[in-house]
Order: structure tokens, then C-alpha cells, then sequence
């Protein structure tokens, strides 16, 4: 009889569990390329097992009922547990009255909890009607949202790259003697030297500039990206390919993501030996979290003593968009302000500038540097003290943590110089994958003219190469077959 | 006999039932505003004028707002811009602070100095380096309506002037929208 009512009662779980799992996958198919399927994986789980813990308590308490009425009823419960933060938005949004979490939700609990009691007064055949609905609705909304997703991988098989005139890396003659150790050096969001003098008045830079020159670097002062970002950017300069930019595109964000990952460069310097290097947070949960890593001998992304072991390490950005939604809304808008993943990527910032000139590793060796600052969050002030979190977007600071910035790149070049064979001077490359772009945050700033946003920083030290084609308008396309031309003789034309 | 006892503890629980909807109905209408000052400590006024009248008003003035954005989730918003009483005049000269005149009279908020090199380039004068101005306002310190932007200027010897803007600040039930040209009234 007990095993007859448990069969029973699973078979009407089914409504909720659908329900559950409906806003998971609609979140994670609208946040293909972004989203890590781990979290998804697990958000999904997680909300299975409150619709379970709903149901099974609402049929441990009102044992006397249907269980298509308990299904429903907790259904009904679901709804205001997953759309909550929804519900307060859209009224919000509406301002048609004073919307507060502390008016709002006590009002939502006294309507659910009416209406779920409300369907244990009605009769089974009403129920069961309900409850059928119910699930086929469900059904159809959670295929419509597998369809997409498939639909989505279909279309990522198709190449969509421009065809550079690139010589595939194929057959080189090994040899390790003489071949400089390469440091790419990526600031991302780092506005070129000419826009810091003209916008922010900034007369300093003069002093950062006479250090890399100093050092022996050419710095090309009118070099543009050829897109506001840092995918497209990395992607066209780590394969000497242009990436068509679609703002916004899944599919191009996923094949600039692999294209990132498993890129030209650092397959040409492994045929002659190097070994790859990483030091890179941009598959972090703050960035891009569904990204490949990076297909380096040894990438540092998050390395273990870097993680951290708090109750709230265990959400990323997708969790956090998909429970803003909840009922847990109302504390998660004052819990946001300490996100892991920024703290997270303040410690590999600074453990990315103390470590990377002094990784132990034979010559010769390619290493990436991608740093995410002076990129929003703002996290550091000039002096690099730790900003407010109110004012991590806040784009009146920007260019605090832009001085900053340029400190931490004068610590690294200088630490790289230093640890470096004095017999065999690097090869460092400076760069901002693109400028400034006054984008999402508050505070904008003002009289912003457009052509800021793709000026980057572009500085470079080629040792021995001294009659390299460098201009001071050089497109960054060309950075790497301006390297490898000199140093492998290998004849990849400029475009 | 009994049947009318049933009847009328229906109506009773009927009644009832329909006293717990208006109170619940009440509630979600009525405490943001009885409860939300409560709440939030930040972005109050720092005093309370009935009107203007006894201030003389600034001809010479300028001044203009870039931005208001929320800076606070429970609803402390940031008004950013610059305002200087005369061009030759360093602004540390005087005090000035951002009044807003409304339904609920004159409401004066402390202001903030912040350095605005642009300003100090545009008018070619280094006296107003620090020209820029940032004002937090709690949206449960004013009452829905539209408020009129004015700025005070207040001199070593507590002579104070005002300066009327073109901006107003719109506060609707749940925001605060900045509207840059309110008209004369």
C-alpha cells in the first residue's frame, strides 16, 4: 500500500520539477558562451531539490489530499520562490506605486499562500485537469528552450572567420639557440597614452612613456584596435586574423573564445620549441566563465591558493543572475556587493604582476600576461588601496585605477628586465586590447568622443630587430608577424 | 436555529477574511512610505527652509548636472555636476550646498566638492578646478512630485545666494529621474 502511495505521489512530482528546472535552462540557452554548464548543472539541481523538499513536506502535512493538489499547490509556492526578484522588477519597472521588499514580499506570501490553499479546496477531476496543463505547458517551454540550445551548437559548426593570408605553422627547423624569451602583456581596458593626455589632462604619462622608452621600447602613440573588444581583439591578434566583430553575437563570441584558447601564435612558438606560459583570469566567473582555458604548457587561471573558501565562493555570475530573480532577491542586492569572483580577480591581478617575471621555466618560453584592470570593477584607487564596492562601477574612478594600472606594468617590465638572461634580452609587447569605452556602469564620462575607444596602449621591445616596420599608427593585427618576421624569417605579410 | 448560526459564522469568516485582505492591501501601499525613512540613514537634508524668499538670487552663476544615478539599492541616489557663483571668484570662496524646492517646501542637502578639470579648461580658469558638486538624496527624504534644482552659495560672513537651475528632480513612486529642463514652474 505504501510503496503504491509513494509511486503514486512521485509520478505527480513531476510539475514541479519541470517548473524548477524551466528557469534554470532558460537562463543558461539566453547565456550560451557566457555561462559555465557546471553552474547551470548545478543551479538546476539545486532548484529540483527545493521543489522536492516543497512537495514532500506539503504531502507529509496535508497527507489527506490528492498529491495532484499538493503538486500543484507547490507549484504555485515554486512560482514565488523562482520569479520573485522578476515580480519585483517588473513593478518596479512599472512605478505605478511604491515597490519595497519589505511591502512587497509579505503581500506575495499572503496571495501564495491563499491560492495554494485555495487549490486544495478544489475537487480531484479540477486538480487533475490543472495539473496535466500544468505540465504540458512546462514541457513545451523547456523543449522550445533545448531546441534553441541545439540550434545554437548547429550553427557554431559552420566557420565564419575571414581567411587571413596566414602560412599555416607546419614544418620548422627546431632549433632553441638564440631565440628570445616573448612577453605579451595584455592591460584590458587601458586607454592609449594620447587619450589619457587629451581627455583626462593627464601630463604624467609623459614619465611612463620615457621609461619604456628608456628601456628601449617603441611606443606607438596612434595605434587602433579595430574593435571595442577584448574577444575580437585577442582572438584577430593571437591568430594574425581578422574576426569579424558582431556585437553581442553568441556564435562569434564562442569561436573568438576557442580561437583565444587553442590560438596561431602560441601553436607557431611551440614548433620551434617554446614553451607556453598563461597567466590569464579571462575564463573567470567575472569574464567570460564558459571559456576554454587556455592551451598553454601551464596556464594560471586560478591557482589554488587563490581560491577562496567562503559559503559565497560557490556562486558565479550566472548563479547570480538566475537567483537575483528568486525570492532571495531582496539579500542578494546587499550580498553583490562582495562577489567572490571580484575578489577573486583582485588577487590574480597581483599575483599574475608578482609571479609572472619570475616563473622558473628553460628558455625559450612565449607568456601571456592578460590583466583585467583598468577594466570596470574598479577595484584599486591610484595608490592601489581598495575602492568602495559602490564605486566598482562607477566610471568617475576609472581613471584612479588607470594610474595604478600603469605602476603595476612599470613593476612588471621591470621585474621581467631584471629576471631576465642578460645575454638574451625579451621580447616584451605591451598592449590594451582596446581603450576606454565609457560602457555599462554610472558616471559616464562626458564629451567621450568614440574614436577613445579603440585607441589602445601598443609598446613594444624587439630586441635586435631594429629594422622592424614599426609606425606609430600600427595596426595590431600585425604585432606577431612583425615579431616572427624578424626572429623566424617568417615572411607573413602585413596587412 | 442552527442554520442561522452557521450563517452567521460564514459571514463572520467572510468578514474576517475580507479584513486581512485590506489590511494586507494596506500595507503593500502604505509602508514603503511609513517604513522607508526608517530604513535608509544616508542621503537625508540637512535642514528645511519654508522658501527662498529673504535670499538674494545670483545673476552671475552657472552651473549644470551630468548625471543621477542610484548609488545606494536601498534607494540613495547621486546627483553629479558643477556649479561657481563667478567665474573670478575661487570656488572655496563660498559654501554650496543643493536645494530642491517642491510640494514639500525647500529641502537643503549638503553637496560635496569634486575636482572637475573640465570645467577649470572649458572656462579657462584654474579657480574652478574644483567646481564639481556631488549630491546624495535618499528618495525617502522627498515626496513624489517635481523639485526645482537651486543652489546655494554661502560666503565667509553667511551671506547666502541662489542660484535657480533649469534642472528639477522628478520623484515618482519608486525613483528618482533627473529632468534637465523643467520650465519656468
Amino acid at each position: 500500500m505504501g510503496v503504491r502511495m509513494a509511486k503514486h505521489s512521485i509520478k505527480y512530482f513531476l510539475a514541479p520539477v519541470l517548473f524548477a528546472v524551466y528557469p534554470v535552462l532558460f537562463y543558461y540557452s539566453n547565456n550560451i558562451g557566457i555561462a559555465a554548464p557546471l553552474s547551470a548543472v548545478i543551479l538546476g539541481f539545486s532548484f529540483v531539490v527545493i521543489a522536492g523538499i516543497v512537495y514532500l513536506a506539503g504531502l507529509v502535512t496535508f497527507s489527506k489530499f490528492h498529491p495532484a493538489k499538493i503538486s500543484i499547490a507547490s507549484t504555485i509556492l515554486l512560482f514565488l520562490m523562482l520569479f520573485y526578484g522578476l515580480i519585483f522588477s517588473a513593478l518596479r519597472k512599472a512605478d505605478f506605486f511604491a515597490v519595497e521588499h519589505f511591502s512587497l514580499l509579505p503581500f506575495l506570501v499572503f496571495i501564495t499562500v491563499h491560492l495554494a490553499s485555495s487549490v486544495l479546496r478544489q475537487s480531484n477531476k479540477t486538480s487533475l485537469y490543472i495539473w496535466k496543463t500544468v505540465v504540458s505547458l512546462c514541457g513545451v517551454l523547456i523543449l522550445f528552450n533545448i531546441a534553441g540550445m541545439m540550434n545554437y551548437g548547429f550553427r557554431l559548426s559552420m566557420p565564419t572567420a575571414e581567411e587571413g593570408p596566414v602560412p599555416a605553422p607546419t614544418v620548422y627547423s627546431p632549433t632553441k639557440q638564440g631565440l628570445p624569451d616573448i612577453y605579451y602583456i595584455i592591460f584590458d581596458e587601458m586607454a592609449g597614452f594620447e587619450v589619457a593626455r587629451r581627455y583626462w589632462d593627464y601630463s604624467k604619462i609623459d614619465d611612463f612613456v620615457s621609461f619604456l622608452e628608456k628601456n628601449n621600447f617603441f611606443v606607438a602613440e596612434q595605434s587602433h584596435g579595430s574593435a571595442p573588444s577584448t574577444l575580437n581583439q585577442l582572438a584577430t591578434r593571437l591568430n594574425f586574423q581578422v574576426f569579424p566583430f558582431a556585437h553581442e553575437s553568441t556564435e562569434h563570441r564562442i569561436l573568438e573564445q576557442e580561437a583565444i584558447a587553442d590560438n596561431l601564435v602560441m601553436k607557431y612558438l611551440k614548433s620551434y620549441g617554446y614553451t607556453t606560459i598563461s597567466f590569464s583570469d579571462l575564463n573567470s566567473d567575472l569574464f567570460f566563465s564558459a571559456m576554454p582555458s587556455m592551451r598553454a604548457d601551464i596556464a594560471y587561471e586560478n591557482p589554488d591558493e587563490l581560491e577562496i573558501h567562503t559559503i559565497t565562493s560557490i556562486f558565479d555570475e550566472f548563479s547570480y543572475l538566475a537567483l537575483n530573480n528568486t525570492i532571495l532577491s531582496p539579500w542578494l542586492e546587499q550580498a553583490a556587493i562582495v562577489q567572490p569572483s571580484i575578489e577573486e580577480h583582485r588577487q590574480m591581478v597581483l599575483f599574475t604582476v608578482e609571479n609572472a617575471p619570475r616563473i622558473y621555466s628553460p628558455s625559450p618560453k612565449f607568456v601571456f600576461i592578460y590583466l583585467g584592470i583598468p577594466h570596470l570593477p574598479v577595484l584599486f584607487d591610484q595608490y592601489g588601496r581598495i575602492n568602495d564596492p559602490k564605486d566598482y562601477y562607477n566610471w568617475d574612478s576609472y581613471f584612479g585605477q588607470y594610474i595604478y594600472s600603469l605602476q603595476l606594468a612599470k613593476v612588471l617590465i621591470e621585474d621581467i628586465l631584471t629576471f631576465a638572461d642578460s645575454g638574451q634580452p625579451p621580447v616584451i609587447i605591451l598592449q590594451s586590447d582596446h581603450g576606454a569605452r565609457n560602457l555599462a556602469g554610472f558616471n559616464n564620462l562626458q564629451g567621450y568622443s568614440e574614436e577613445y575607444k579603440t585607441w589602445i596602449v601598443n609598446a613594444m621591445l624587439l630586441p635586435g630587430c631594429e629594422s622592424a616596420p614599426l609606425s606609430q599608427d600600427i595596426n595590431p593585427i600585425n604585432t606577431f608577424p612583425i615579431v616572427f618576421n624578424c626572429y623566424f624569417d617568417a615572411k607573413i605579410p602585413l596587412q | 436555529m442552527q442554520a442561522d448560526s452557521a450563517g452567521k459564522l460564514w459571514r463572520g469568516r467572510q468578514l474576517l477574511g475580507l479584513a486581512v485582505w485590506l489590511i494586507i492591501i494596506f500595507y503593500l501601499i502604505l509602508a514603503p512610505m511609513a517604513l522607508g525613512p526608517q530604513i535608509v540613514k544616508e542621503g537625508r537634508p540637512i535642514s528645511f527652509l519654508g522658501s527662498m524668499e529673504g535670499f538674494e538670487a545670483n545673476q552671475n552663476g552657472k552651473a549644470y548636472f551630468d548625471s543621477l544615478y542610484l548609488y545606494d539599492k536601498r534607494g540613495v541616489y547621486e546627483l553629479s555636476g558643477w556649479a561657481f557663483s563667478t567665474v573670478d571668484l575661487p570656488v572655496d570662496y563660498y559654501l554650496r550646498n543643493l536645494a530642491l524646492s517642491g510640494p514639500a517646501g525647500v529641502l537643503l542637502f549638503e553637496a560635496i566638492e569634486v575636482n572637475r578639470q573640465d570645467v577649470a579648461n572649458h572656462f579657462s580658469e584654474g579657480n574652478l578646478t574644483m567646481a564639481g558638486l556631488k549630491i546624495r538624496i535618499s528618495k525617502f527624504s522627498i515626496p513624489t512630485g517635481l523639485y526645482r534644482i537651486i543652489i546655494t552659495f554661502t560666503s565667509g560672513n553667511q551671506d547666502t545666494q541662489f542660484l535657480e537651475t533649469p534642472y528639477c528632480l522628478l520623484r515618482t513612486p519608486n525613483q528618482i529621474v533627473l529632468v534637465s529642463n523643467c520650465g519656468e514652474d
